[in-house]
């Protein structure tokens, strides 16, 4: 299995500047961890494992420290990002509408297995409209709250790839390995859509415990989302090609 | 014996209010009130794609990636669904204040109650409506007439405006004209 830190640093790192991302909320902290100053995560590591996972989330940090780092999340900040957040499920459809939108853009939407297994009918949406520039992967790591309190989610034996395969999507395919992950990445992202891969990736680990306090949910979780269709549809704008 | 009714309401100038308004995608889950103009729509209208979901969700969130891509949809559902995607529209609409216009059927309306309050219904889906987006700030205008298409153009505009969601109450069937 894949770390967080691969299987979304990948992502960062291949999906090119033209793109549109999609992200559920496990996989948006990591892609604010890890994008940086160019919204790229470049020279983060991608190395499996607990340690990999430690020592690429260590460099992200290190990285947002050094002058001229740049801010973390750029890709969300600079419109080429939108959350899912806080709607569990939602993040399918926002990729279907936008890939539908934006014919001539490639949408990569990062889903997570319980905000999938919400909406689990958006597999037959999505296939039915067929958006030829969609890749839909989802994390699956078993959890919901992942790194937070990592409850079970209830899809075990359940395969999303199978699912995606007989509701209609042009390919579907399950990756473990991160170094398979990064290697099949542009192909996937070229192939026509829409293109489903499901990513076997161990859950962060468990903060809370015994005596642990939960802080307060920041505003910043329930304004993000706006802000980040605002800046999108800008982007969008004034790249349009006539 | 069941009642019927003589509609006010037409599928064509249901279809010609959208063309009008240069609407581009009908994002939906079916409703009994408007299925003249699904109908329609199935046949093919030009310049207007017809998408169907498998629940009103995910119309709620395909919508809100063609609107911030720069499309122009319409939602189409029936009071039902519009319960049933209220989280979604919450966080949609209201948190992140992507704006929206639905076309949403009063399913279960009592003829009886035709020309009348829809507060007044028997009927809790179709009185609890209005009261409900009142509540969460929604605005909602009511379509009993062709005449009513009319404030399409005025949904959008609000909705682009107050940047959140503007609905349509269509209140009775659509004839199938």
């Amino acid at each position: 299995m894949m770390n967080m830190v691969q299987a979304c640093g990948v992502v960062a790192q291949q999906r090119g500047e033209d793109s549109i991302l999609v992200a559920t909320m496990g996989a948006m902290f990591v892609f604010d961890r890890i994008e940086g100053g160019n919204g790229a995560a470049t020279g983060v590591p991608l190395v499996g494992g607990t340690a990999g996972l430690v020592i690429g989330l260590g460099v992200a940090k290190l990285k947002a420290l050094l002058p001229g780092g740049g801010a973390t999340g750029a890709g969300a900040a600079g419109g080429s990002r939108i959350s899912s957040v806080p709607l569990m499920g939602g993040a399918a459809g926002l990729g279907l509408g936008l890939a539908l939108a934006q014919p001539q853009r490639r949408v990569v939407v990062v889903d997570g297995d319980a905000s999938l297994l919400m909406e689990l009918g958006s597999l037959v949406t999505v296939a039915q409209a067929a958006p030829r520039n969609l890749l839909h992967a989802v994390i699956r790591n078993g959890t919901q709250f992942t790194g937070l309190a990592n409850l079970v989610s209830p899809a075990a034996g359940f395969s999303f790839a199978e699912a995606a395969r007989n509701a209609g999507y042009r390919h579907a395919e399950r990756i473990d390995d991160g170094a398979q992950w990064a290697q099949r990445f542009p192909a996937l992202l070229a192939k026509e859509g829409p293109v489903f891969v499901e990513l076997g990736v161990d859950p962060l680990p468990q903060r809370a415990g015994e005596g642990f306090a939960q802080t307060e949910m920041p505003d910043e979780q329930f304004e993000r989302m706006g802000r980040e269709a605002l800046a999108m549809q800008r982007r969008l704008l004034a790249t349009e090609t006539p | 014996m069941s009642a019927t009714a003589t509609s006010r309401i037409s599928a064509s100038a249901a279809v010609a209010a959208l063309q009008r308004n240069g609407v581009d995608h009908v994002v939906t889950v079916p409703d009994w009130v408007q299925l003249s103009l699904h109908e329609r729509l199935q046949r093919g209208v030009p310049g207007i794609r017809l998408l169907n979901t498998t629940n009103e969700n995910q119309c709620i969130t395909v919508a809100a990636g063609l609107t911030i891509g720069g499309r122009k949809p319409v939602l189409v559902m029936q009071n039902q669904g519009l319960y049933n995607g209220l989280n979604t529209l919450r966080a949609v609409c209201l948190d992140a204040q992507v704006p929206l216009v639905f076309m949403v059927g009063q399913f279960g309306r009592e003829y009886a109650n035709l020309g009348q309050d829809p507060r007044q219904s028997r009927r809790t889906m179709v009185r609890i409506m209005e009261p409900l987006l009142e509540a969460i700030g929604v605005s909602h205008v009511r379509v009993e007439t062709d005449a009513d298409f009319d404030g399409l153009e005025e949904a959008y505009a609000r909705a682009e405006r107050e940047r959140g969601a503007v609905v349509l109450l269509v209140g009775a069937p659509i004839g199938w004209c």
